[in-house]
């Protein structure tokens, strides 16, 4: 008896809790600006991993000079556009 | 009464689970926010409630409530209360119930952590999550109910009791950590049909989903290697992996799952492969639950079989609607998927990184083709074929031997492209020490698989030694700090790297002690008390046998004295003879059961089995194993965790720029 | 040939040889413990298969003797349906090899014997039976 009233009780609970937003007179907003600044600053972050690494690999010779010079030119073109549509935001 | 309210429960996360589906499908169609976080309660609704119906069952089970079926089948009234609670997994039941528990752990987490900086995917993984919920939701409730009650006509005094196999510490943890492997990859399967349903994948999602991966793969791993060590010292035939198809099921969602944490550095890296990364995790996924399948269906008959049910059409069926849908969102978002760039080299770590992938893939493939060739074979032929472990040895150690040697090669490519003259230049120490390796196994008069795996050992070892060398030295040089410290920090600000690095020593030394299984030996015989017996250059001498009634069995201990061939005395093993249940006035209830002793080595193992005794002629028969190098395996374990520990462990917010 | 190709091309060769390694492996198999026929009593009987083969059924009551001078050895009737089979097996016994036991055993069938040299006996079946049954209980053990 006791155990179908506790059920009773978490049965209610539950259904008020899911319910009450939908009772709003207004439709909410929710941010969402933050999560795409945020997965840029993601992005920098990997390529400026990346950037470390290589100049690791290069430094205990695993990379020619040429290659090291394309490869960290290429990542740094890419910095520079994930920079520029940081700074727009 | 509390029963009913276990089946209430698991009636009610039925609903929400369906609820959640709904709620958040009007409002992916309307855009009305308050819909989205309706939908978001309901879903932390149905595990919350998953949770309290899990908790009532272990509460069944630990107050031995024999009211309650599975509670009477799976313990007893002298059950220790540890292996009370480990029955929620041991039956088929419970087991499905402890899958749902742990994925709406992996639901709330993943739910809570992610819904601000996930929020456009969000709704998505939420059903995707919810819909696996509810399958489980279906089974527990229609098909495998936990909390049906005892079908009988008199007062249940006592239960059946829990398999005393199943009675080991090992067992206590060994499931719950393949579970936490198996079901994991339905968080990254849902980030990925959100991801390509919402076509957006930014740097965010790659970070998110790999952390996952990288721990749900952990978990998976020392799932499968605590599976091995429980086998080897409990089931008594010496070895550690049999390619049962239970085994199996656990192992193939490992292999993709290892392919899988490759590639995906590739996207991270160069934004490319999504088609590959996403196919991988699909299969990853479905294979997870094909596995759930397996062990379940009875479909196979496996050594450590469990039942044979109606769950299994059911099971296909959801593996089939998984592959159906995944694969049509990923045929349809193709073109979002496509990233128009390609491998710059052959001889670069993303091309690396892809041969490796395909022996992986193909490798995972031998294995289901050989644990489901007997079902292949009945259908085409009408015979039934049974699979046996030499099978899945002769085409598993030529490949394992390939990507072995790519893990040698792997960490010497750099990203983009290697020239040839650093590729020769980072090659010659480790090759040559390799070849010298072969060369002296040679003159040992070794040949075939055993030279070549140790020689690849070396190669490989060699390969990550120099890596380690070498950063080392240039942090020693460039910052002045000595070796410990370089070490330390080397370690510390490229823990991704070498971590994996780390990973990699330990699978070395894995396939160091797979490879001692060649040299095993064995012999079975015969002792009364004071008799002796040799096994290569060891002696074995019967002490004494002794007898003991302990609270749940009743033993015959052996001491058998064990000496080196100069006549040291090494150890005394005591291997035991029990009999479970032995107060039972049915004898079929009584259930011998062979305690093991195993003395270890560094370099070998000795492995005794009291087989039986012969009361009146007063002669112990015994099986004793000598397996070389088999510590090497639980070494590389060890090694292997610490390494995934490495790379997980967060690193400390940057501060570039 | 374009760079892109050669790598796919490269890729899809090592892919088709270990596939061709696969079908190899499952049609000259190496040991021939590797695949074996599984058939019943009845089609062992019937055919006089000479082949290795494993069969399943369950062991006659009654008829398990150890041989009187190794201890390893022993004779059993194996019982799949109407069909009775006689067995002779040497090595470790199972902890659960005892009469009406559940099995498969993998053998050569030989002069009307079944020489078996595995044996193996499907695990814990009791402990999914049949708790109207009241035999299954051990209340002897409630003691504790």
């Amino acid at each position: 008896m006791i155990g179908s009233i506790v059920f009773l009780i978490i049965f209610i609970l539950v259904i008020v809790y899911i319910i009450q937003p939908m009772l709003l007179e207004k439709d909410i907003t929710i941010e969402n600006t933050q999560s795409t600044t945020e997965s840029f600053l993601q992005r920098k972050k990997i390529l400026y991993k990346q950037i470390k690494e290589l100049d690791m690999d290069y430094q205990l010779g695993n990379v020619l000079e040429q290659d090291y010079i394309n490869t960290r030119n290429d990542l740094k073109r890419e910095v520079s556009e994930v920079l520029s549509v940081l700074n727009k935001k | 009464m509390i029963p009913v309210i276990g089946g209430l429960a698991l009636n009610l996360a039925l609903g929400l689970s369906i609820i959640t589906i709904i709620l958040l499908s009007f409002h992916l169609r309307t855009g009305d926010n308050r819909l989205y976080l309706s939908g978001q309660r309901a879903a932390l609704a149905v595990s919350l409630v998953s949770f309290f119906a899990t908790f009532v069952l272990a509460q069944l089970l630990l107050s031995s409530n024999f009211d309650v079926d599975y509670v009477a089948h799976y313990t007893s009234l002298e059950t220790p209360t540890i292996y009370k609670l480990t029955a929620l997994w041991a039956g088929q039941a419970g087991s499905l119930l402890f899958w749902l528990f742990i994925l709406s752990i992996y639901g709330v987490v993943a739910i809570l952590q992610n819904r601000r900086s996930q929020q456009k995917l969000m709704p998505w993984i939420m059903i995707v999550i919810a819909t696996v919920q509810l399958f489980f939701l279906i089974l527990v409730n229609f098909v495998s109910n936990p909390f049906v009650p005892t079908d009988a006509d008199f007062i249940l005094a006592n239960g059946l009791g829990l398999n005393p196999l199943l009675q080991n510490a090992t067992m206590v943890i060994h499931p719950p950590l393949l579970y936490l492997g198996y079901v994991g990859f339905t968080i990254p399967f849902a980030f990925s049909i959100a991801a390509m349903a919402q076509q957006e994948m930014n740097a965010l999602w790659i970070k998110t989903i790999r952390t996952w991966i990288l721990f749900v793969w952990l978990m998976l791993g020392i799932g499968i290697i605590l599976g091995g060590w429980w086998a080897y010292q409990e089931l008594g035939w010496g070895g550690y992996w049999a390619w049962d198809p239970v085994e199996n099921a656990s192992f193939m969602p490992w292999l993709t799952g290892t392919a899988l944490l490759h590639s995906i550095m590739i996207q991270e890296k160069r934004n490319m492969l999504k088609v590959w990364n996403m196919t991988l995790i699909i299969i990853t996924f479905t294979l997870c639950i094909f596995g759930t399948f397996l062990t379940r269906s009875g479909i196979m008959s496996s050594v450590h079989s469990f039942s044979a049910s109606s769950v299994g059409p059911i099971f296909l069926g959801f593996v089939f609607l998984i592959l159906i849908v995944s694969f049509s969102l990923l045929f349809y978002r193709r073109a979002f998927l496509y990233s128009g760039k390609r491998i710059e080299s052959f001889s670069s770590r993303e091309s690396g990184f892809l041969f490796n992938n395909v022996i992986f893939v193909v490798m995972c493939f031998a294995v289901f083709w050989g644990t489901l060739f007997p079902v292949i074979s009945e259908a085409i032929r009408g015979t039934k074929i049974t699979v046996g472990a030499p099978f899945f040895d002769q085409i598993n150690i030529p490949i394992g031997l390939l990507l072995l040697l790519l893990t040698g090669v792997g960490p010497l490519l750099v990203w983009r492209r290697t020239s040839k003259q650093c590729a020769i230049r980072n090659f010659t120490i480790p090759v040559t020490v390799g070849l010298v390796t072969a060369l002296i196994l040679f003159l040992l008069k070794m040949r075939g698989y055993v030279l070549i795996s140790f020689s690849l050992s070396s190669f490989v070892l060699t390969t990550i030694i120099i890596e380690f060398a070498k950063g080392i030295r240039s942090r020693m040089r460039s910052q002045h700090e000595n070796m410990l410290i370089a070490f330390w920090r080397l370690m510390r600000k490229n823990r991704s790297r070498y971590g994996g690095y780390i990973v990699h020593i330990g699978i070395v030394l894995m396939f160091v002690g797979f490879t001692g299984h060649a040299f095993d030996s064995e012999k079975e015989f015969g002792l009364k008390v004071g008799e002796k017996e040799h096994l290569n250059n060891y002696q074995f001498e019967l002490l004494r046998i002794s007898e003991q009634e302990r609270p749940n069995h009743y033993a015959w201990i052996a001491d058998l004295r064990l000496q080196d061939s100069e006549g040291k005395t090494i150890t005394i093993l005591q291997p035991e003879k029990r009999i479970y249940f032995f107060r039972s006035p049915d004898p079929d209830r009584r259930q011998p059961h062979s305690e093991l002793d195993i003395y270890n080595f560094l370099n070998s193992d000795i492995y005794s089995i009291f087989n039986g005794i012969d009361t009146d002629k007063g002669v112990a028969y015994f099986k004793i194993m000598i397996n070389p190098l088999v510590s090497w395996v639980w070494i590389g374990g060890y090694i292997f965790v610490l390494g995934t520990l490495i790379s997980l462990y967060p690193s400390r917010k940057e501060t570039v720029i | 040939m374009e760079s892109k190709n050669k790598f796919y091309f490269a890729i899809t060769i090592i892919a088709l040889v270990v596939v061709f390694w696969i079908w190899y492996a499952s049609t000259n198999p190496n040991s021939e413990q590797a695949l074996v026929t599984f058939l019943s009593v009845e089609e062992l009987i019937d055919d006089g298969f000479s082949d290795r083969v494993r069969l399943g059924g369950v062991v006659e009551d009654g008829s398990i003797q150890v041989d009187e001078n190794n201890y390893m050895t022993c004779q059993f009737e194996l019982k799949e349906g109407d069909y009775l089979l006689p067995v002779e097996y040497t090595g470790v016994r199972p902890d659960l090899f005892k009469d009406g036991a559940e099995i498969i055993i993998e053998g050569i069938y030989r002069d009307g014997v079944f020489k078996a040299d595995i044996l193996q006996t499907k695990c814990a079946s009791k402990y999914e039976g049949d708790l109207r049954d009241a035999n299954n209980y051990n209340l002897g053990e409630v003691s504790i």
